[in-house]
Parts: structure tokens; C-alpha cells; sequence
């Protein structure tokens, strides 16, 4: 024993067991358990040799005769036959290969339709497994003895059966994985303002299409005059018009006065108690050009219209949460579950159906992720490419599908690669590259996206330094190049300080700093989390020779 | 919605005439490059593609494939299993299914020594497997001739058809389900010890370094840094081998091994249609029964964060 180590008491000893007494070896119960589970095993074991009839006599004379037996065969000897064999074994062959290709051809879509988590519906998959059991279930001599009295003695009826164990193999499901949520509350969002446009009497507002559906006005009433007395008129007209039910157990009316009730509890600022209140306006504007049935059917993304509408009378600050409430919403249930539980029928059927919008909500932002989430077996070319697919439409998605990409599409996503230096690498298969290198791969098929706003989320946690200054090197350069906001949740407070130019600092879900990263200083952290955090200093870009290379290319663009 | 993100844009750039040129020049180079690699590969896949056609042609020939014959033979394959279903009347219901399933009893006892046979074959086939999968792997076996002869050994279990073991076994055992379980086992440890040391390959190396390092002999470093990583695919190809078993204990017994075999075999053999159908749906509904509980336990043992 090291001199350096305390001997441990027996008082701690007993502390220690009282917490974790499994580690001292398991408890009285467990070993019965165990025993007992030995011995029903060894029970039914004797039981089925005596069932076999297994006794040792029996079996030293069967090894025996095996031995009179075996030494015959040895050497083998074709006695003349040699020619009749080697057919028959092509023949063998023969059967034995058509039967697995035709089996597998079949295999393979049976294969998805049979697994859980492509198929959820219980009685499709699972009645595809029995019926795949029931064939594979007798064995193929037995479907050989039968077919030989259909199309007669030969090899066609042994291949009939083919090979469906491969029916089984194929669609053996993975257990379902579930994403933690990382956040709480409403995600907000940077977007960038529109600019509103202002009528002159009867506003009218083109709803964008969606879906194939044509364009519509809205006409809607436009006040002008001031703003006291607008703010009367709005909330006389809301209450008029807000009384109608539709699928939802409250009127319009109520659902804001709970909603605006709900903001003044959790006490937000008079901005969000007004956002709150009018947030679901959209819905009475367009409730004159709806059928009364399917209000919540159709996909006019109410947000944008209620947002447009009152975007004139209101600041910034209530319009924002106006507009983005219902991609807030999308996101919850995306990393809620119990969200999703918690809505009513009517809601989730009007998120189901604009599925769509949320497809297109996507392709506007862009992820990193810490585990990068690229293809390992691709290349690193078709990594960036996927980056394109929310672009496609019409043939070229079919095309897509049979991996054929235009050129635009090539061009864009060799640009992007050549952005983030790795153009050299583009026809590696991507696991064959660094961890660095896969995460800028993954930057590239970001910037192919063409995002409007770019989400990483803990980017250079699975790096090393180099890596990770490099990486943070490459968005930096794309922020100061295209414009693009990048929004990174980072655990090293050093990039904070060095890449970010405003700083969210987050404890406990909680936001308890909010400034330039001039303001992150060693006090006001150490005040903010308690610790007093080491300090080392990344490499200067001058020294590190990685990053000379990359600090050449932005000066090129 | 306008784009900010000009570098997509394929308009040119609007910085000086080198950086711009370097950058064509660079992709000009790759497209040449990804040409000629497209070339190449299209001569590889016309080759394969060739030569799959010609096996598929020739197997058809050799195996006298002829949609004629199927064709033909369609009718009396429907006049055949129409055959083989019982008469039900529905007044006499509990009478016709007591008539098909005359010999219940039997069956089902022929069913249990099926059964038997099968599990005693794969536990003992799955175990002497086990013992062989460590040393035919690559990674952990000690010398290249204990490799290659284990290697051997497994293949010459595998590639013998069970039946013709059982025959063998049958001469030297005599008759009954003990030569059938033989077969079984020979046969299985064939193809688990072929499955077993392939799932031993693929281990992750740093938990062998790792106790290689602190002075760990072989059988040790199998216990402690290879075991516990394999044992949830052991036991996940053990029962899928299980079910396998069952359908092969099925028929071991058309020579004779016990079980159910040899009444299939008789009735088949004798034209007694009906109860061919009696004893394919109990076989059927038997394995049914099987690959649901053994789907289960799988989940079960592939979810299994700590094992023994």
C-alpha cells in the first residue's frame, strides 16, 4: 500500500455500505434468486436428457461406432463418378443462387415494411412478421416435398422455397432513441424585420401560396387616427369578433385573455402582456374567407397575417412574438413530448398539416451539431449535396432520389467546400477524415442550405484545441462574409470572449448575463458562477499553422 | 425571401482577378479528376454487371427453370393445399376440428420432443461456440495454427447438411431424438462459432489494450475486456439460431431423429391430406409463438445496460 494513501476506517466502511450495499456483494435475497434460478436450469436440463434418452452407455457406444465409421470415408474416393458429382454440384449451386437472389429481391422491401420504427402501425408489421413465420417456419425440405408434386422431380422445386430466413434478419428493429430536451421555455429568434407596407384605405394582403393554393386578399378595417383610440377600437373589435368557438373548448376572446394572464403571472414585460393578448388576431382576420368548418385546416400561417396587420401600431417588441409563436410552438413539441400530449386535438391537427411549412421552417436554419450528424459511408461531396435537398423541387427531387444532382447544385456545394478548405478532400469517404475536418464538412452543408440563421450547438466539444480554433475560425469567417447570424452554445468561455460579439449566459435555465464579450471579464464570471475558472490562452493565429492557412482564404473573399 | 449568403450566389466574385481564377482553376481540376474516376468506375460495374447476368442465365438454364412448367403445375399446386384443409361445417365445428385433430395427443408430444430437441441442441451447440468463437477470431487468437484449425473446424460443422449428420448419428446412436440433438449441436456450432467470432472481430480495442497493459494473461483479457462487450450479440444470435433449430428439428426427423419429423414425413409420403395441414398449422402457430417471445427477450438483452 502507497504511504500516500489514509488507511479507511471501519466507521466509513459502514457508511459506505449503507449506501451502496450492492457493492459489498449481493444480498441474501438475490443469491437465493440466483441459486434457485440455477437449479430450475439444471432440473430442466436433467429433464430433457432423460426425455433424449441420453444416457452415458449409449453414448460411449455410439462414439464408438462413429469411430468404426468415420475412418471409412477417409480418404475419399470418387470411385469413377467425378463428372456426375461436380454436375450435381453445380447444380446445387445453381438453386442455391436463384433462390437467394429472387428470395432477397422480395426481402428487401419486405424488409422496411416489417420494422417498427418505418412502419409504427402494430398490425401492418407485426402481421408481416407472423406471415414471414409461417413460411419460414417449415423448413425447406418440407416445401420441397410438396412442390416436387407440382412441377415434378428436379431442381425447380427446390428452389421454390428460397431463403426466407433473410425475410426475418432484415427487419430487425432498433430500440427507439429519445432526444432530451435542451431547452426550456420559448426559443427565440434573431429574424430579420420586413419591412411593412402601408395602405392607403382597405389593406389588402397577399397570402402567400401555400401548397399549391392560390393567392388571396384580406380585407380587413384600417384605422387611422390615434393611437389611444385605436387601441379602444382594436379591443372592441376583438371581443365583438373573437366570441366565435371553433374546434377549441374556449372562444378567441378567452383564449387571449388567458393567454395575456398567463404572461402578467410570470410576470414579462407589458410588451409580451400585449403580445400575449393578440397573438392569435391572424385567426379572426382570415376567418371571413374561411368555410366554417375546416378553420384550422388550412396552412394561411395566421402569425404572418395578424403580424403584418399590426405591425404599423405596435413596436417591435410585441410584433416578434406576434410573428414567431407559432414556430416557438413547433419547436416545443419537437423537444417536448409532454407539449405535444398536452395540445388539443384541434391543434395538433393544424401542425400536422403544415408539416410543410415546417420542412421549409428547417431548411431556413441551419444545424451543427457536436457529433457533426453526417453520413459516415458517404463521401464527403454527397455530405455537402444534402445540404441542397430542401432547394429541389419538381424532377430534380426524383432525380435526387436516384443520386443525380444538377450542376447548379454541384457547383454550389463545391463552392462551399472550397470555403471551408477541404475541396481536396471532396471524393473521400467522410469517416476517413479528422474530427476537425468533419465538422467544417458539416459547416459546408450548412452554407449549402442557404440558411438564414445558423444554430450550433456545442460545435467544437468533440475537438481539440487546433480543431476547434480552426473551426471557430471558419464561422467567424462566414459571419464576417456573408452576414449570416450564428448562434453557438459553447461550455469554453475563452471562444465566448474571442469569436462572440454578444454573449447569453445561461445558469440553471436562468439568463444571468447578457452583454459584449468585453463585459465577460474573470470577475464578473466568478461572481456569475461561482468558481474561479483556470486560465490558459488559446494560440495567436500568427504561430499555429493551420490557422495561417485559413486566415489566406478570408482575405481572398 | 432574399438570400444574404452571397458565396452560394453563382454570379462571380467581385474581388480581384487571382483569387477568383485560383478557385476555377481548382474546380476545374477536380470535375477532370471526377470524370475520369466515373469512367473507371462504369467499367467496373458493366463487368459485374455482365458477369451477374451470365450466372443468372446459366443457373437458369442448369436448374431447367421454365415459367411453362410453373404454369402448368399452378392448378395442381392450388388443387393440392385445396386439398389439404379440413372440412369445417359450421354447425359441427367443435366435431370437425376434434376430426382434423384426431391425433392431438400425439402430435403434441412428437411437438415437445421437437422442441426439446431444439433447445438442447442450440444450448449446447451455443456453448461449445462460444468456447471456439475466441480463439477463430483474428484479433484474440493466440497463434495462426490455432486460428486456421478452429477456422476449419467450424466450416466442416457448418457446411454438412444437418440431415446428413443425422443419418451418420442415427446409424451410431440408433433411433430416437439423441442423434437428432447431435445434429443440431454439430450443426449450430458450425454457424454460431462463424457468427460469434465475427461479433468478437469487431470489438472495440481500447477495453483489450487497456487490461493488456496491466498485465492481464489471455484467458483473463477474454473475461474481463471482451465478454462483456459480445455477451448481449451472443445471446441475441443464440436465440435467433434458436428458432432456426426449431424449423431444422422439425425435419431431422424425416431420417428417423425423433420428433415431429417422422409423422410429417409419413403423412406426406401417404397422402393423408388433411393431416398435413393439421401438423403444418401447429408447426406454424408453434413458431410464431417462439419468434415473439424470443423478439422480446432480444429487445430485452440488446437494451441491457450492465450483464453479468
Amino acid at each position: 500500500m502507497s504511504p500516500g494513501l489514509a488507511a479507511i476506517s471501519k466507521t466509513d466502511i459502514a457508511v459506505l455500505r449503507r449506501a451502496m450495499p450492492r457493492a459489498f456483494g449481493a444480498s441474501l435475497a438475490a443469491r437465493l434468486g440466483l441459486a434457485v434460478g440455477w437449479v430450475a436450469c439444471a432440473a430442466l436440463i436433467t429433464v430433457c436428457l432423460w426425455r433424449l434418452d441420453a444416457a452415458p452407455q449409449r453414448l460411449w457406444q455410439g462414439l464408438g461406432k462413429l469411430g468404426w465409421l468415420v475412418p471409412l470415408m477417409v480418404p475419399p474416393t470418387h470411385g469413377g463418378w467425378l463428372g456426375e458429382f461436380s454436375y450435381a454440384m453445380l447444380e446445387t449451386l445453381a438453386m442455391a443462387f436463384l433462390g437467394t437472389c429472387f428470395a432477397s429481391l422480395a426481402a428487401v422491401p419486405l424488409g422496411f415494411l416489417g420494422a417498427k420504427n418505418v412502419v409504427p402501425q402494430v398490425l401492418w408489421h407485426c402481421g408481416l412478421r407472423r406471415c414471414c413465420d409461417s413460411i419460414r417456419g417449415i423448413d425447406a425440405l418440407v416445401w420441397a416435398l410438396m412442390c416436387t408434386n407440382v412441377v415434378g422431380l428436379g431442381l425447380f422445386a427446390g428452389m421454390g422455397n428460397g431463403n426466407c430466413d433473410s425475410l426475418t434478419t432484415h427487419s430487425h428493429p432498433r430500440r427507439r432513441s429519445f432526444v432530451e430536451p435542451r431547452y426550456t421555455g420559448v426559443a427565440k429568434l434573431r429574424e430579420r424585420q420586413h419591412k411593412s407596407t402601408r395602405p392607403s384605405q382597405i389593406w389588402h394582403w397577399e397570402v402567400p401560396q401555400t401548397r399549391g393554393k392560390h393567392a388571396m386578399s384580406i380585407t380587413a378595417p384600417q384605422w387611422t387616427g390615434e393611437k389611444a383610440k385605436f387601441v379602444d377600437d382594436l379591443f372592441a373589435w376583438l371581443s365583438v369578433a373573437g366570441a366565435t368557438h371553433y374546434e377549441e373548448q374556449v372562444t378567441q376572446l378567452q383564449h387571449a385573455l388567458q393567454t395575456a394572464e398567463l404572461a402578467r403571472q410570470e410576470h414579462a414585460t407589458e410588451q409580451d402582456i400585449v403580445a400575449a393578448l393578440l397573438h392569435d388576431i391572424g385567426h379572426l382576420l382570415v376567418d371571413a374567407h374561411q368555410s366554417q368548418d375546416d378553420f384550422l385546416g388550412r396552412d394561411l400561417q395566421h402569425e404572418e397575417v395578424g403580424a403584418q396587420w399590426l405591425a404599423p401600431f405596435f413596436p417591435a417588441e410585441v410584433i416578434e412574438p406576434v410573428r414567431l409563436h407559432v414556430l416557438a410552438k413547433r419547436w416545443l413539441c419537437t423537444m417536448d413530448e409532454t407539449y405535444w400530449q398536452g395540445l388539443s386535438e384541434a391543434s395538433r391537427h393544424s401542425f400536422l398539416l403544415q408539416g410543410e411549412i415546417l420542412r421549409q421552417h428547417r431548411a431556413h436554419v441551419g444545424m451543427i451539431y457536436q457529433q457533426f450528424n453526417l453520413v459516415r459511408r458517404l463521401r464527403v461531396l454527397d455530405n455537402v449535396l444534402i445540404g441542397r435537398l430542401p432547394h429541389l423541387s419538381g424532377m430534380s427531387w426524383w432525380f435526387a432520389l436516384g443520386h443525380y444532382f444538377s450542376s447548379d447544385d454541384r457547383h454550389v456545394a463545391l463552392r462551399c467546400l472550397e470555403h471551408v478548405g477541404l475541396l481536396s478532400r471532396a471524393w473521400q469517404r467522410t469517416d476517413t477524415l479528422s474530427g476537425g475536418e468533419q465538422q467544417r464538412v458539416a459547416i459546408a452543408k450548412v452554407l449549402a442550405q442557404e440558411p438564414h440563421v445558423i444554430l450550433a450547438d456545442e460545435p467544437v466539444a468533440s475537438l481539440d484545441l487546433m480543431n476547434s480554433t480552426l473551426v471557430m475560425d471558419t464561422l467567424r469567417r462566414i459571419v464576417s462574409a456573408t452576414g449570416l447570424t450564428v448562434i453557438a452554445t459553447l461550455h469554453h468561455v475563452e471562444y465566448a470572449r474571442r469569436y462572440a460579439d454578444r454573449v447569453l449566459g445561461l445558469r440553471a435555465g436562468a439568463l444571468v448575463f447578457d452583454g459584449p464579450p468585453s463585459a465577460l471579464t474573470d470577475t464578473t464570471l466568478h461572481s456569475l458562477f461561482g468558481t474561479s475558472l483556470p486560465l490558459y490562452a488559446l494560440p495567436e493565429p500568427a504561430v499555429a499553422h493551420g490557422i495561417a492557412r485559413v486566415e489566406s482564404w478570408s482575405e481572398s473573399l | 425571401m432574399s438570400n444574404p449568403n452571397s458565396l452560394t450566389s453563382t454570379a462571380g466574385s467581385a474581388t480581384g482577378d487571382s483569387p477568383a481564377a485560383t478557385v476555377h482553376d481548382a474546380m476545374a481540376t477536380f470535375a477532370w479528376a471526377q470524370r475520369a474516376l466515373v469512367r473507371a468506375r462504369r467499367v467496373q460495374t458493366v463487368t459485374c454487371g455482365g458477369l451477374f447476368l451470365l450466372a443468372m442465365v446459366g443457373s437458369m438454364w442448369l436448374s431447367e427453370v421454365s415459367l411453362h412448367k410453373v404454369v402448368e403445375g399452378f392448378p395442381g399446386l392450388m388443387a393440392y393445399v385445396a386439398g389439404t384443409l379440413p372440412v369445417i361445417r359450421l354447425e359441427s365445428m367443435s366435431a370437425d376440428i376434434a376430426e382434423w385433430y384426431w391425433g392431438l395427443g400425439r402430435w403434441l408430444t412428437l411437438l415437445l420432443d421437437t422442441l426439446v430437441i431444439a433447445f438442447m441442441g442450440t444450448l449446447l451447440g451455443a456453448t461449445s461456440a462460444v468456447v471456439l468463437s475466441f480463439p477463430a477470431a483474428h484479433n484474440l487468437a493466440p497463434n495462426i495454427w490455432v486460428y486456421s484449425l478452429c477456422r476449419r473446424c467450424l466450416d466442416i460443422a457448418r457446411t454438412v447438411p444437418e440431415l446428413v449428420y443425422a443419418l451418420m448419428f442415427v446409424y451410431a446412436f440408433g433411433l430416437g431424438p439423441l442423434p437428432g440433438v447431435l445434429a443440431i449441436v454439430v450443426h449450430s456450432l458450425g454457424s454460431l462459432g462463424k457468427l460469434f467470432s465475427e461479433v468478437v472481430e469487431n470489438i472495440d480495442a481500447g477495453p483489450v489494450e487497456g487490461i493488456r497493459a496491466a498485465g492481464a494473461n489471455w484467458w483473463q483479457i477474454v473475461r474481463y475486456a471482451v465478454l462483456p462487450q459480445v455477451l448481449p450479440n451472443f445471446a441475441s444470435y443464440t436465440l435467433l439460431r434458436f428458432e432456426i433449430n426449431v424449423r431444422a428439428s422439425s425435419v431431422v426427423g424425416f431420417v428417423g431423429a425423433g420428433g415431429i419429423g417422422q409423422e410429417l414425413y409419413t403423412v406426406i409420403r401417404q397422402f393423408l391430406y388433411v393431416d398435413i395441414s393439421a401438423i403444418v398449422v401447429l408447426l406454424i402457430v408453434t413458431v410464431a409463438l417462439l419468434d415473439i417471445a424470443c423478439e422480446q427477450l432480444r429487445h430485452r438483452l440488446l437494451g441491457a445496460e450492465t450483464l453479468p
